[in-house]
This record gives C-alpha cells, sequence and structure tokens, in this order.
C-alpha cells in the first residue's frame, strides 16, 4: 500500500517492520518459571517501568511457585489483589503442608493438573484461558489482562483483569441533541459495545473483532447485523480493513482514510458519529458499523450525500416537524455552498436581476470599497474560516476573545475602514451561520471547501460559471460510491425510498428499509396491503 | 479497492481541477462592478432639434439614493441627455459625459413626448425588444411637457422622481382614470389590423399641492390617455373616457363614481366600484362582415360611499334607484369611450383580434383590409349590471 | 463489454431529456413559422409519430438485443455496407451535437454574457462534456434522474407565471393554416421526438429489457407535456405573430414574470435551469455517437475517441459564421432530419425481416 518515502541512507539502516499481530505461533511457555520470566524480561525490557511481574508461592502440596505478569495501569488493582493473587495465596488455608502432598498426589490421581485446579476452584474471576504459547500471553497482557506462570506447567492462565482509567460516558460534544439520549461513544471499545448491545438485545448483532497495527494491535470490531445486512457489504468492510497494513492506528479517521473509495473527493464517504443510537439505528437499515478502541468515534458505512444534512433528531420529532426541519437543513446547506458565489455572480454580471432599490444600495455600499467583489468576498470568507479555526482549539476562557476578535473584523470595524461593503458582511454572516447548521461536520468541511472554486468560477463568468461548477460538482458525484454503492443512491431508488430523502414521512409510512443497501430482510414493520 | 480503481480516481480528479481552472481562466469580459455601474432609472424620449432623436436619462446617484450614513447627497439623480439619429447612437454620446458604464436593465419608467408619437413609434420600439438589457415590462407614458422638467419633479414623501412616477402610475390605475401600457405592447401597435394601445398621459399640475413652497410647487399628474397606432398618435381620451375603456376591457379597479340626484334624494351620492368584469361577445355576419355586432356587458359590485343631503333610511327601493343611476352613469361611460374610439377610428378593445379569431385566414385578409370603414359603423351594444351591496356603517 | 446499465425508468427519463433538451426555448418560434396558431396541433402530431418511431426502434432492438445498431447493421447488411450505416449514424449525431452545442453557447452569450466570446463559453462546455463522457452512461442517466425534477418544475413554473397574461383566444381558429402547414411542422415536430434513436445505441445496457417500449412512450410523453404548455403559453401571451419574431419565446415568456417585485429579470434564472438539460442532452447525444463510432471501427472502449470528437463538435460548432446562419442551419435540419431518424431503423428492420437476419440471445 502507500509507504512515505524516506532518504536512502536511513532505509538502508531500516530494521524489518514489527511484526504483525497475531503471534499465536511463537515461543511456547517454558514449564521452567525462572526462563519464562527470564524471556518476559527480555522482551518487555528489564526496566520497562509498568510492566510488573510479581513472584509468589501457591502453598498446595510440596508448594508451587508461581508469577504473576500483568501490566500496571491497565488492570483493576482490586480485581488481581482479590481476584488473582488472594485466592492462589490463602489456597492451603486449614490444610498442612504434608496433606498438601496427598492433595497434589490427589489432583494427579482425579486427573486434573495444578492449572485445571486454580482454574477450576481458585480463581475468583470471570474469565479465564489456558495459553501454551508466551508471545500470546505477552500480547494478552498488554491488552489488560494478566497471566499466572505455575512452575513446572509449561502452560500460563490469562486471566481479565481489565481496569483502568476512563472518562466514562458522557454526552456526545459534536453531535449535541435537545431530544435523543445523551449517551456518547468513550474511548473504550468494551464499553461501547455495550452501549451498542444495550439498543440492540439480539444475538444477530454481529461484533467481528480484527486487529489493525502491528504496533497498536487496536481493536477494530466490524458491527453488523446478520441475516439483515448484506454480506457483500461486510465481506468488503472486512477485506478493506484486513488490508491496512500500518504500524500504528491512532484514531477511526486512518480506518476511514483506508477504506474509503476515492480519496480525492471532498465529500466524506463513511459516516462518523459518536452516537449509539445513530450507529444502531443504521446498523438496523442494513449499514456496516466499525468501532474502533481508542477513540469516540464509530464508523457507519456505506455512507451517501444524505448524511451531509441528516440529523437524528429528524426521527425523534414528529415528522411534520422534523420534515421542516430538514427541509431548512437542506436550505441551509445550499446556502452555505452557493450563497457567496451567486452574490458576486449576480452583483458583478447580472445586476438586472436586482431589485432596483436594492441594486442602488449595492452600488452605493461598494463605493468606497477598493477590491473586486471577489476579493472582498475572498477576505471575508477567509477570516470567517479563521475565526473559526482559531476557536476550535481555544480553551473557552480565551476562546471568547476569538468571539470579539471576530465580531470586530467581521463586522462594523471592517466596513468602517472601508475594507468591505456592510452587505458582504451580512452575505459572509449568512453564509456562516448556514454552514454552522450543517449538522454532519465532515460533510460541512466539504461544503466549505467547495465554496471557494464556485466562487471563483461565478466570478470568471457569472452564473454560467457558478451553473458549471454545479454540474462538475454533480458529475463527480454521479461517479462516487460508497463501499460500492452509488453515493447518490437516495435520490436514484425506488420512489418508496424517497419519503426519506428530502422529507421525513411520518414513520408509519416507512414500512422498508432503503431498498439501495440491499438488506436481506426489507420490511420492517407490519403494514396492510403490501406484497413484501 | 483495487489499483485500477485508484488511477481512474485520480483522473478524474484531474479533469475536475481542470473544470476549475478553466472556470477561472475564462476571463472577465462581462463583468461589471456594480459601484462602476450607471444605474439609468426612466428614460424620455423626444424629438431632437437637430438630430430626430433626443433620450432624456435619469441618472441615479446611489449614495444619495442609499446613503443616510454620511449625511445624504443633495441629488439623488441627475438628468442626461443626448441627441443622435438612432437610440444607440444618443447612448454612446451619453457614455462620453459619464464615468460610469450606464446599465438600462432598471429603467421601468418610459416617457415618450407626444411629438415623438406622432411620427410614429415603430422605429423607437425595436430597440427595447432587441436589447436584453432593456425591460419589455417596463411601463410607457406620453408626455405634452418637457422631459427634463417633467423627470425633475419629486415629491416630499417620495424624495426619488422615478420612485414617484412608479408609486402614481400604481395608484391612479387602481383609480382606474389611466391605463397601464408596457413596452412590450407596443409590439401590437406595429401590427397592421389596425390595433390601438391606450397609453397614459403624464403631465405637470400646479394645482394640487397646496402650500408648497419650495422647489416649483408642482407635481406631476396622471390622468387620461393617449391612443397610440403604429401611424401615430390618434387621439386623446380623457379620464371618464378611459375609464370608460377600462370598464370594457375589465381591467378597472377601485373607482368611485359621483351620481347626480338619483331618486328622491336632492344631492349627490357618492359610489366607490369594488371591482368588475366585462364580457365582450362578437356576433360575427359572415355574409356581411359590416351586419356584424359586438355586445359588452360590464358587471360589477359596489360600495355606497356617501348621500349628500339628509335621508334616514334607504330602503330597498332606494337602493334599486342609486343601482340604476350608477348603472346609468357608468353605460354613460362605456358609450362616451366607444365613440371616441369610432371617431378617432382607433380599435383600443382588441376587437380586430376576437374577429380575426372567429374567422378562417382567407376570410381575415378581407376583412383586415376594409377594417378602418368596418369598426367605425360597427353595432356594440352595451350593458351593464352593477349592484351596491354594501352601505357602510350607517343605515 | 457492456458493463455500464441503466434501468428502464432510467432510460425513461434520458429520452425524456435527448428530446426536449435544448428545444423548450425555441420551439413556440418553430412552430409558429410553420404552422401559425395551431403549433400545439403540429406538437401532438409529432409526438404520434414519436411514439410509432419508439415502437420501431424498440421492435428493432428486439432482433438484436445484445447488440447496438452499429454492430447488428453490420450483421445484416454485411460488413462494409454496416459500417457505412453506422458511420453515417454516429455523424448524424455529431452533426445534432455540434448545432446543439452552438446553440447552447449562443443561448449562454445572448442573455447571461453580452460581452462574452462565444469560444470561453464553448470551453467550459466541451471540458464539462468530456468529463461527463469520461463518467459514463450510467452518471449521464444518474445527472439526468437529479436534474428533471427541476427542469419540469422550471417549464411549469414559467407557464405558470404568464398565465394571467394568457389570452386563449388567439388559439382560434383552430387549424388556421390550413392541413398542409400542420403536416409539414408536425414533420418537424417529429424530428425532435425522432431523437428518441439514442435508444438505438442505448438499448443494450439496459438492466431489464421488459416494457421498454413502454418507457420509451413515457419518456416522449413527459417531453410532450413539459413542451405542449410552453408552445400554448408562448403564442397565447405573445400571439403567433410575435413569437415568430422572437428567438427564445420561452425566454421571453420568463421576462414578463416577476416575482412579487423581488427578482427581476427571472429569465437568467431559467437560462441557468435550461443549461443543465441543455448539457445533458449534448451528452446523450455525444455518448451515444462516440460509442456508436468506436463500435464502427472495432475499438473496445469508446473513452479515447471523447477528445478527438469533442474537438470536432467544438470546431463545427464554430462553423456557423452568425446567429442567423445557426437559425437557417438548424432549420434545415429540423426538417429534413425525420427522414433520417425513421428512416433509417425503418430500413433496417425491414431489410433484417427479408432476410431473416436476428439474434435473440440474450442475457441479461
Amino acid at each position: 500500500m502507500r509507504k512515505f518515502v524516506r532518504p536512502k541512507s536511513l532505509l538502508e539502516a531500516d530494521k524489518p517492520r514489527f511484526a504483525s499481530h497475531s503471534r499465536t505461533a511463537g515461543t511456547p511457555v517454558s514449564p521452567n518459571l525462572s526462563s519464562n520470566i527470564e524471556q518476559i524480561r527480555k522482551i518487555c525490557g528489564p526496566e520497562n517501568s509498568d510492566i510488573i511481574i510479581r513472584e509468589f508461592g501457591i502453598p498446595i502440596g510440596r508448594g508451587f511457585a508461581a508469577a504473576l505478569f500483568f501490566v500496571e495501569g491497565l488492570t483493576d488493582r482490586f480485581a488481581l489483589n482479590l481476584g488473582v493473587i488472594q485466592p492462589l495465596q490463602l489456597s492451603n488455608c486449614g490444610c498442612t503442608l504434608a496433606d498438601g502432598d496427598d492433595l497434589a498426589r490427589g489432583l494427579d490421581a482425579s486427573g486434573l493438573d495444578i492449572i485445571d485446579y486454580i482454574v477450576k476452584y481458585l480463581l475468583g474471576n470471570s474469565q479465564a484461558k489456558r495459553v501454551t504459547s508466551l508471545d500470546e500471553a505477552i500480547d494478552m497482557v498488554m491488552t489488560g489482562e494478566s497471566a499466572i506462570f505455575v512452575d513446572g506447567v509449561a502452560e500460563a492462565i490469562v486471566t481479565e483483569v481489565k481496569g483502568w482509567a476512563n472518562r466514562g460516558i458522557q454526552e456526545p460534544q459534536s453531535e449535541l441533541t435537545i431530544r435523543g439520549p445523551r449517551e456518547g461513544f468513550s474511548e473504550v471499545v468494551r464499553f461501547n459495545t455495550a452501549l451498542l448491545r444495550r439498543r440492540i438485545r439480539n444475538p444477530a448483532l454481529r461484533m467481528d473483532p480484527m486487529k489493525v497495527g502491528a504496533l497498536s494491535a487496536t481493536d477494530v470490531l466490524v458491527v453488523y447485523i446478520q441475516d439483515l445486512t448484506n454480506e457483500r457489504l461486510v465481506e468488503e468492510v472486512k477485506r478493506r480493513i484486513s488490508e491496512i497494513d500500518i504500524d500504528y492506528l491512532p484514531e477511526a479517521g486512518y480506518i476511514e482514510q483506508f477504506i474509503e473509495d476515492n480519496p480525492f473527493s471532498p465529500f466524506p464517504q463513511v459516516l462518523a458519529t459518536e452516537r449509539p443510537d445513530r450507529l444502531a439505528a443504521a446498523l438496523a437499515e442494513g449499514h456496516v458499523g466499525i468501532l474502533v478502541d481508542g477513540t469516540p468515534v464509530a464508523l457507519i458505512t456505506p455512507s451517501f450525500i444524505t448524511d451531509i444534512y441528516e440529523a437524528t433528531e429528524d426521527y425523534y420529532e414528529r415528522f411534520l416537524f422534523g420534515s421542516a426541519r430538514r427541509l431548512l437543513r437542506i436550505g441551509a446547506t445550499l446556502l452555505a455552498l452557493l450563497l457567496p458565489a451567486l452574490y458576486i455572480a449576480i452583483v458583478t454580471f447580472h445586476q438586472e436581476m436586482i431589485p432596483t432599490p436594492l441594486a442602488l444600495a449595492f452600488a452605493s455600499a461598494r463605493q468606497r470599497v477598493p477590491f473586486p467583489a471577489l476579493v472582498e468576498a475572498l477576505l471575508m470568507e477567509v477570516a470567517l474560516e479563521l475565526i473559526r479555526e482559531a476557536g476550535v482549539r481555544l480553551p473557552s476562557p480565551v476562546g471568547q476573545t476569538v468571539g470579539i476578535v471576530g465580531a470586530l473584523l467581521l463586522g462594523d470595524a471592517a466596513v468602517q475602514a472601508n475594507l468591505v461593503s456592510p452587505i458582504m458582511v451580512i452575505v459572509v454572516a449568512l453564509t456562516g451561520l448556514a454552514s454552522f447548521a450543517t449538522p454532519y461536520h465532515s460533510g460541512g468541511l466539504a461544503i466549505r471547501l467547495l465554496r471557494f472554486p464556485l466562487m471563483v468560477a461565478g466570478a470568471a463568468v457569472g452564473l454560467y460559471g457558478v451553473a458549471a461548477g454545479i454540474i462538475a460538482i454533480s458529475i463527480h458525484l454521479t461517479l462516487l460510491t460508497s463501499l460500492g454503492v452509488p453515493y447518490l443512491s437516495p435520490f436514484l431508488s425506488e420512489p418508496y425510498d424517497y419519503k426519506d430523502v428530502i422529507v421525513r414521512a411520518p414513520l408509519w409510512t416507512m414500512r422498508f428499509r432503503p431498498r439501495y443497501l440491499r438488506p436481506y430482510r426489507l420490511r420492517r414493520q407490519a403494514g396492510r396491503g403490501d406484497s413484501r | 479497492m483495487t489499483r485500477c480503481d485508484r488511477t481512474t480516481s485520480l483522473r478524474l480528479f484531474g479533469l475536475t481541477l481542470l473544470v476549475i481552472l478553466a472556470l477561472s481562466l475564462g476571463g472577465c469580459y462581462s463583468q461589471r462592478e456594480i459601484e462602476l455601474t450607471g444605474f439609468i432609472l426612466a428614460v424620455g424620449l423626444d424629438r431632437g432639434e437637430e438630430l430626430p432623436l433626443r433620450l432624456v436619462a435619469q441618472l441615479a446617484v446611489p449614495a444619495a439614493v442609499a446613503g443616510e450614513r454620511d449625511g445624504g447627497g443633495d441629488q439623488p439623480s441627475v438628468l442626461l441627455s443626448a441627441e443622435g439619429n438612432t437610440i444607440s447612437e444618443a447612448i454612446q454620446k451619453l457614455s462620453m459625459v459619464t464615468p460610469d458604464r450606464l446599465f438600462w436593465g432598471h429603467a421601468d419608467i418610459v416617457i415618450f413626448t407626444a411629438d415623438i408619437v406622432e411620427g410614429g413609434l415603430s422605429r423607437v420600439v425595436d430597440i427595447v425588444l432587441r436589447e436584453r438589457e432593456f425591460r419589455p415590462g417596463a411601463r410607457i407614458y406620453v408626455t405634452d411637457e418637457n422631459l427634463d422638467e417633467l423627470l425633475s419633479v419629486e415629491f416630499p414623501t417620495q424624495p426619488m422622481n422615478a420612485s414617484y412616477i412608479e408609486r402614481l402610475s400604481e395608484r391612479s390605475t387602481s383609480y382606474s382614470m389611466s391605463p397601464q401600457a408596457m413596452v412590450k405592447d407596443l409590439g401590437c401597435g406595429s401590427e397592421p389590423s389596425g390595433c390601438a394601445l391606450l397609453v397614459p398621459v403624464l403631465n405637470l399640475d400646479e394645482s394640487s399641492l397646496a402650500g408648497m413652497q419650495e422647489a416649483n410647487g408642482k407635481t406631476l399628474r396622471l390622468e387620461g390617455s393617449a391612443v397610440v397606432s403604429s401611424s401615430g398618435l390618434l387621439g386623446r381620451f380623457t379620464g371618464t373616457e378611459t375609464r370608460g375603456a377600462l370598464w370594457i376591457l375589465g381591467r378597472a379597479g377601485e373607482t368611485s363614481v359621483a351620481l347626480s340626484s338619483p331618486g328622491d334624494i336632492t344631492g349627490f351620492v357618492g359610489v366607490r366600484v369594488l371591482r368588475s368584469w366585462s364580457e365582450v361577445t362578437i356576433h360575427v355576419n359572415k355574409e356581411r362582415i359590416e351586419d356584424s355586432f359586438v355586445s359588452v356587458v360590464v358587471r360589477g359590485e359596489a360600495d355606497l360611499t356617501e348621500i349628500q343631503g339628509y335621508q334616514s333610511y334607504q330602503d330597498v327601493e332606494d337602493l334599486k334607484r342609486i343601482d340604476a343611476a350608477l348603472n346609468d352613469a357608468i353605460e354613460g361611460e362605456v358609450r362616451a369611450a366607444l365613440s371616441k374610439a369610432r371617431s378617432l377610428g382607433a380599435d383600443v378593445f382588441g376587437l380586430s383580434e376576437r374577429f380575426r379569431q372567429s374567422m378562417t385566414a382567407q376570410t381575415w385578409q378581407d376583412v383586415r383590409a376594409r377594417w378602418p370603414v368596418v369598426f367605425p359603423q360597427l353595432r356594440i351594444d352595451v350593458q351593464t349590471d352593477f349592484r351596491v351591496r354594501r352601505r357602510g356603517m350607517t343605515t | 463489454m457492456k458493463q455500464e446499465r441503466i434501468t428502464t425508468s432510467q432510460l425513461a427519463i434520458v429520452v425524456a431529456i435527448a428530446v426536449m433538451g435544448t428545444v423548450v426555448l425555441s420551439v413556440p418560434r418553430t412552430l409558429s413559422i410553420g404552422a401559425e396558431n395551431s403549433g400545439w396541433i403540429s406538437l401532438m402530431l409529432g409526438w404520434a409519430i414519436g411514439l410509432a418511431g419508439i415502437f420501431l426502434f424498440v421492435r428493432l432492438a428486439e432482433r438484436f438485443p445484445q447488440k447496438t445498431i452499429t454492430e447488428y447493421s453490420a450483421l445484416v447488411f454485411g460488413r462494409w455496407l454496416g459500417k457505412l450505416v453506422s458511420l453515417s449514424f454516429s455523424a448524424y449525431f455529431i452533426l445534432l451535437c455540434a448545432l446543439y452545442t452552438r446553440v447552447f453557447a449562443q443561448t449562454i452569450v445572448i442573455p447571461l454574457l453580452p460581452e462574452t466570446p462565444i469560444s470561453v463559453v464553448l470551453g467550459i462546455f466541451v471540458i464539462l462534456l468530456i468529463y461527463e463522457s469520461h463518467a459514463g452512461l450510467q452518471s449521464i442517466a444518474q445527472l439526468s434522474q437529479v436534474f428533471i425534477v427541476p427542469i419540469i418544475i422550471a417549464a411549469l413554473v414559467i407557464v405558470a407565471g404568464v398565465a394571467p397574461l394568457m389570452d386563449l383566444g388567439r388559439l382560434k381558429p383552430l387549424f388556421q393554416p390550413g392541413p398542409g402547414p400542420i403536416l409539414r411542422t408536425a414533420l418537424t415536430a417529429s424530428t425532435h421526438f425522432g431523437e428518441s434513436a439514442v435508444l438505438l445505441v442505448l438499448y443494450p445496457y439496459l438492466t431489464r429489457r421488459s416494457r421498454v417500449l413502454r418507457s420509451g412512450w413515457i419518456g416522449l410523453s413527459t417531453a410532450l407535456a413539459i413542451l405542449l404548455p410552453v408552445v400554448l403559453g408562448g403564442v397565447a401571451v405573445y400571439g403567433h405573430e410575435q413569437v415568430q419574431r422572437l428567438l427564445f419565446p420561452t425566454l421571453s415568456l420568463a421576462r414578463l414574470i416577476r416575482f412579487g417585485g423581488f427578482v427581476e429579470h427571472a429569465e437568467v434564472l431559467f437560462v441557468v435551469l435550461w443549461l443543465f438539460s441543455a448539457f445533458l442532452k449534448v451528452s446523450i447525444l455525444f455518448y451515444v455517437s462516440s460509442v456508436a463510432l468506436a463500435q464502427t471501427f472495432d475499438i473496445d472502449d469508446y473513452r479515447p475517441l471523447v477528445n478527438v470528437l469533442a474537438t470536432i463538435v467544438v470546431l463545427g460548432s464554430l462553423l456557423p459564421e452568425n446567429a442567423a446562419m445557426v437559425l437557417e442551419l438548424t432549420d434545415v435540419v429540423v426538417s429534413y432530419g425525420w427522414m433520417y431518424e425513421y428512416g433509417l431503423p425503418l430500413i433496417v428492420l425491414l431489410a433484417a425481416v427479408v432476410l431473416r437476419k436476428e439474434d435473440r440471445h440474450d442475457e441479461v
């Protein structure tokens, strides 16, 4: 796939890449405890500060030397103390050492070995697994489990004691709603699966695990509903994810950028969401979801052009208001895309279209501005984008300053300085406001970016240029696919799918899932008079 | 995703870039910055002193119109004028003196002097229909006055001459004493079928504005109409005759009629007609076109607005008498309009078109030749049916 | 080879746009010149001829469901004669493309960009055309599907907007010019409907071959439903004598609309909307001719030809010296185009029936 081009000298000094994460067939666990410990210290480094190896004894029979191997911070201290170490250390409570020998013999006689005994009778944890590969044990410890090695046995017990600091379940900051659940995904993928499973309590909800990143070994779950989601979509997602060969996977955005169909398109072909309810609804429609550990963002694919302006609230509000607000948002999206371009085109080419009093007002307002309309518009649009960009990362006490500066820049001061005309300020402010109304951030980015070439086109050949730009964008959109499904599918599908495209029809009319996703079960509601 | 797909998408991405580049390299041929545009709001056409045409254009001064910000300008508009053999020549001459690019797309008012109408309008109309900048929906007027004076009259509440004329036109049309005509209607006047157009007459008035010392104390008055055809100015309709014609055309709006002492009532009675409809039926006699006749039925509803002279209570009979008087008055106006049209030989009612529609093309060729003779002798039956529906807050 | 697929409903839309794409602006004039105030009758007759034409095209295509006209004309007439036929087919559509491209550029220049050289407008247009042709049939079909809604709405808004100004009496007397001119004009109108011959190339690309006839008819009727009100409205508002003098009667109608004194010169907006439909129409014709040409020369993919053909179209569109010449040329093509559009498929069908040539082997 794609790699960075590195200088040749570096390349020569380059070691081979990190081995892939699946190392089940690596070094076996040695029966000798000290050699195991030595091996672990060798692999993990002698002074790796968060790697803890705790040696202790199991007072059964003649006694077993044992070691507990875990990563501090990834494990729950109480679970380790009470569920693992304590039961093992106190396993001989009430027995003499001599009896222990009998017990040990008895173990042998009953066909149980010490590992079996520990797993069956001693360990106070819900999950435990026996592994024979040292590398596998190490990999699992890296995910927050703990491994118990017992001297004399060529096996290790890996038991679940995960527990690390997390920020818990909070309201998703990027997708606020007035109505609807406040839960958002968090960075821990297991919490996220729980949030999802709580919404779809059916074994058909599948979460197929994959690991991406040789170094990061990030958990990636492909989520779908068995016998509903088209398998070709699921297979395609899995194939694309499995083709990702990368050392470090920091965020779901990496997955998105590796699996999208057209990386050069400004339009997002994967929908990112922080809302479990949105993901669950998408799954129930037949989409495929991707959960990535370490990020609160889940991916929904395939994604369509409608995702740019659709919001979950459309479905929670009653249909009249859902539809009205969706129409408003469609209008806002178009406004954000076209308004500056149309303003430039009309003001510099088609002045006959403006009503006379307005035309005179425009003319007098522009009289003192030294720039042509395009430069004026670019100036203001760039200023707007700057304010937005500056405001994103500032801590909120400082953030207010940006607002004040912005108000000065985009307001009366700029007009007083004869840099821009008051009408331009209104146009830019309206554009900004309209682009804030786009619910999907990545979609909004596409709109904001495409605005600029359209403005240039409008300034070059007026409305013809704007129209040509729209045609070019439209052709691009017809070529675009998401996971092989045409991006414009909602507009091209059978008429009944239109119920959820421009307006949001009453829920009881939406008896079928969108046909363009080719779900195995089309009907989602009981209804009269339908043949399918 | 296969490699092949990637190259395709890359190529298409390149094409998209090319489109955008091409757009930006397109050049800015038709571009004109709005602040460098001189907006013409009204146009007047007169016979020139040296050359056949004189063009008067009212150029808006945007800063003065929109600009309270800097204390406002002095004059919201200036008048430019030039003479030429063609209108384009005159425009060319105007451009030599103005720094801005003159823009005619906002000229909503076109005023012809009676002088130029008499010479026939066909030669001045073409540019308005051909040149895309002009508005075919612009209102036209005929005036007897000096254009420069007419186009600089202002009214206290409407500081701009152009908007003054525009509002005046909207108001007085609704009082039905003058018609509305657009540039595109002049196309009819150029047809040889004898069709004629009623164009409102816009003149100066010195009487109405009481106590106005400033300016020159003059206002505009929009009343009556001029009858314009391809051959020139056929004549004038007075205000009431115009209203008579509008009754027939079904284009009369809300308008007041004064009735003198109907029935027992001693004084005048004021009635406001709210709406009216007309129905023109032609009865063609195929053998002898001269024996054809036209019947006109005008219907309408009215309000009683005032009664002079004390009358305690109007019963149904009283109202009927008022109805009768109203119908008489309107019928009188209609007949006045008809006889004026006959005497001028001006078919302002579009009757020729109705005749054409009712016969074959061959017959019409024949009739068209004789139309100027046929029309003045055409029998036209008039019938009116107006009812007073309401009588205000008193009984 | 035929990986691109369109559905039957997309076919209906493509046919509708191929028929009315460009002519919606000028059709009241051409019909008024020929048939005075009975242009609408001619239009209906032309539509009827078009329906019969679709029947002919579908019957022909059904004999060779896997092949385009270029492929089976070789089968029917033999290699060289067949090549000649398909070459002429491709050339005819190239001619139409060039003509409509010029009309397009002119229509943009006159109301929108009066001072801009026509080559700038053409340049942008042709780049879009190349882009769209590379994008392929599916893209054209999808775009048509998305844009037909605003196009229809725009046409209806124009007619509804001028409805108060209409005087339907102007349409009387019916059959004013007599049967001769009406029939002659009907043939002219049938040339527009005959552009549905694109079906002869598009047929093998259909996902399903059932109800093709029906969707072709729906396409033609959609076109009629847009053209008829425009023709009626043009004559009813302006009268047929004045319509004959107007270059774009439909735009002149739009010039009369004022949206509550807010938007003036609304025709600019309609030109912009018309631009989409005209672009799509030229794209369809261009796609058809480049596919036909590629198959004539046994080239697997038409895409390498696109750039060359686009250049030919542009150069061809620049040939007429002035607007009057374009007008005359259009009139000539429109007056005689029907002979070719219906004649050629008829001859091929007759020959195929007589020679008993068919290839009904169909796999979808």
